[in-house]
């Protein structure tokens, strides 16, 4: 059984919005990015593969049991999810490590595991030499990386990261990039969704895209396709982002 | 088809850890434990103002007056009452800030999404408020119990210990459910009136003591040195409230969507608190009495063994009878001679107990009584009273002359101890320039006459 996370016939609607229509989508194992203008759909897509909101129509499938919220397979799904949502919020007066602890304490991490996870989740994000800080003496851009620490600490088979890098400078976001990259070196069946509306940072990390315009589908494609380069060349932000507005064009 | 849950492998962090030992397993469990209790704790926002209130507790007890020192339930009664309207509200007030914690600092999403459910989150959230509400009681309570272990030694009323802890809890819990559904602004005021109010409901609500008063026992009384607690009644009343309490997280819990506690457990708790009042209110108990209970015929009892008349106390106030078994010596010393001295004087209720006659010395003001205190008390005790048959016609008392009453006041003076009462009599002035062989003499005669419903004979010239 594949560690699959699969949106089927997707759609919401909110009052007389429709933020989500009929879409349908497979993520499998690798990062995967999530593109999209602000108001495409890829918080509320989040939302539904995550459980926090409840599909008015289709289902979300998790390694082959319906998962969305409410149903059986949600339990699974939320054991095996690591969440870095895109407001990320925190307990000021923790210490960085307290509050990596307890993110593992949310997760129903074995107490033995718990020391060594840690360590292995701030040393991931490069952090350890700030694990006796209080959390509210952070950076915006190391908050986040504690938010990625607090997501991973558990070691997910599926992360799900909503606009990680908003509001970072330019160092934070490239820090950010090479941690992503080491975690899928280290855990390459890991189901990675990267929801962003930065091409370069989709480009940088993810081998395949899904791009959302105003609640649809519009594209799922590998990144090199979609940009139309070789399997050897390096995908450039800049590429992306023409490839994505040529593909909004396309269905405008 | 729909794969059944358990079917679905978990994440590396939900395996088992085969071939760890057990202990290895509990130490590192225990660790944990103590590492969130500590930083929850260190960042509870409980921390300052329970310290402050401890403190505040401290020196308010430390310094009362001496009413309730010593009687060591009425020490625990007078903290508890501070424990559950002082700290307990201001506990429960915090408790409703901290159940909007999560929502405040924007975690829902992530706890929304986690594995453990909303009641484990409140509770992490609280439970530390209930600890610290827990420590500063104590520590007040150690403290007033240290006052009253220098004049006597004794042990605290267990059972109040632990219905004031719970009562606590329930503050607590009561303030988890208001904070978790409430506007996080307005939830500790609400908390603070809501508790206060329930607090207070008893005393204006007819009959309210012995309904309301019992499910939510602030005990704002002193009980007589006749009373003792009643500790079945006070456990029952604690395990009533921990259902509650349990019950309110679990309300509590249901604040938190993705991982909601299920209806299920929430009509457990809710059956469980049912039965539990169920407990506390059917037993019939009488006004006054929800928690102490009227000593009785199989109490254990001491008593003074020297000369003198026989002084009889309830056991645990056996520390009184070295001071009045002195007293009573010397009074035995001021009484020789005088016939309607009593042979067995006793607290309040001993009587029963004894299975013989003994009179009655009234309840002391400490339960170690100066010297003073006793001899004045042993003075009282052996004024001659009319017998039981001295009835009138219309239902009043005969006797209780004038003259009779000069005897305490002539004791009084034989003991060297400020008059206790009857120095205003008309007859005392006389009886002082008697010797004292015809004192006695008299106030045989006066006493006897007084027991028959008779006036007593003149006082003879000196």
């Amino acid at each position: 059984m594949t560690d699959a996370l699969v949106a089927r016939g997707v759609s919401v609607r909110f009052a007389r919005t429709e933020a989500l229509r009929d879409v349908t989508v497979e993520f499998t194992p690798g990062v995967t990015g999530l593109l999209g203008h602000n108001g495409a759909g890829k918080s509320t897509l989040m939302g539904v593969l995550t459980g926090l909101l409840r599909p008015t129509e289709g289902e979300v499938v998790f390694a082959g049991s319906p998962a969305a919220a409410g149903q059986p397979g949600n339990a699974a799904l939320r054991a095996s999810l690591g969440l870095l949502p895109q407001k990320f919020g925190y307990f000021g007066n923790f210490r960085v490590r307290e509050f990596v602890e307890y993110a593992a304490w949310l997760h129903s991490m074995k107490p033995l595991s718990v020391p060594g996870a840690v360590d292995r989740a701030l040393e991931t994000v490069r952090l350890v030499d700030r694990q006796d800080a209080t959390m509210k003496s952070l950076s915006g851009g190391m908050a986040q990386r504690v938010g990625i620490a607090c997501a991973t600490v558990h070691e997910p088979r599926v992360l799900v990261l909503d606009e990680p890098t908003n509001g970072l400078d330019i160092e934070q976001r490239d820090i950010f990039r090479g941690i992503l990259r080491d975690l899928q070196q280290r855990h390459p069946q890991q189901v990675t969704i990267l929801s962003s509306h930065l091409a370069e940072d989709i480009a940088a990390v993810c081998e395949r895209v899904v791009i959302l315009q105003q609640g649809r589908l519009v594209a799922d494609a590998q990144t090199r396709d979609l940009v139309g380069v070789d399997a050897d060349a390096e995908v450039s932000g800049v590429a992306l982002e023409q490839a994505y507005l040529r593909v909004l064009g396309a269905r405008a | 088809m729909t794969a059944p849950t358990t079917s679905v492998p978990r994440g590396r962090s939900h395996v088992e850890e085969p071939g760890v030992p057990a202990g290895r397993r509990a130490s590192a469990c225990a660790r944990q434990v103590r590492r969130v209790v500590a930083t929850e704790v260190r960042t509870s926002p409980a921390l300052l103002p329970i310290a402050a209130l401890t403190v505040i507790g401290c020196l308010r007890l430390a310094s009362a007056d001496a009413q309730w020192v010593g009687y060591w339930q009425n020490t625990t009664l007078k903290v508890h009452t501070y424990a559950c309207i002082v700290i307990g509200i201001v506990s429960g007030a915090i408790a409703a800030w901290q159940a909007g914690r999560s929502r405040a600092a924007g975690l829902h999403p992530m706890e929304n999404t986690a594995t453990v459910d909303g009641a484990s989150i409140v509770l992490r959230a609280v439970a530390p408020i209930w600890l610290l509400a827990t420590t500063g009681f104590l520590l007040v309570l150690a403290a007033a119990l240290g006052r009253s272990a220098v004049v006597h030694a004794g042990t605290p009323p267990w059972g109040l210990v632990v219905m004031t802890v719970a009562v606590l809890g329930m503050q607590v819990a009561a303030g988890a459910a208001l904070g978790a559904w409430l506007p996080r602004r307005s939830a500790p005021v609400v908390t603070i009136v809501v508790l206060y109010a329930g607090g207070a409901a008893p005393v204006y609500v007819e009959g309210g003591e012995r309904t309301w008063g019992r499910l939510y026992p602030i005990v704002q009384q002193l009980w007589d040195p006749l009373m003792r607690e009643a500790p079945a009644r006070l456990l029952t009343a604690s395990a009533w409230l921990m259902c509650v309490a349990v019950l309110l997280v679990l309300v509590a819990g249901r604040r938190w969507a993705g991982v909601r506690p299920s209806l299920t457990s929430l009509a457990a708790a809710a059956t469980l608190a049912a039965v539990s009042a169920g407990f506390v209110l059917v037993p019939q108990v009488a006004p006054g009495e929800q928690f102490a209970s009227v000593r009785g015929a199989g109490d254990p009892v001491a008593c003074t063994n020297g000369s003198g008349p026989t002084f009889c106390v309830w056991a645990d106030h056996a520390d009184t009878l070295p001071s009045v078994a002195g007293a009573a010596s010397a009074f035995a010393r001021a009484t020789d001679g005088l016939t309607f001295i009593p042979t067995t004087l006793a607290e309040p209720g001993v009587a029963r107990a004894l299975g013989r006659p003994a009179v009655d010395v009234g309840a002391f003001t400490a339960p170690v009584p100066s010297r003073e205190e006793a001899l004045a008390a042993l003075v009282t005790a052996s004024a001659p009273q009319p017998g039981p048959t001295c009835i009138g016609a219309d239902g009043a008392v005969i006797g209780g002359s004038d003259a009779a009453r000069a005897i305490p006041a002539i004791l009084s003076e034989r003991l060297g101890i400020p008059p206790v009462f009857g120095a205003d009599s008309a007859a005392y002035p006389r009886l002082e320039q008697l010797t004292v062989a015809r004192q006695n003499a008299w106030m045989n005669a006066a006493a006897e006459a007084e027991v028959h419903c008779a006036e007593p004979p003149p006082v003879p010239a000196s």
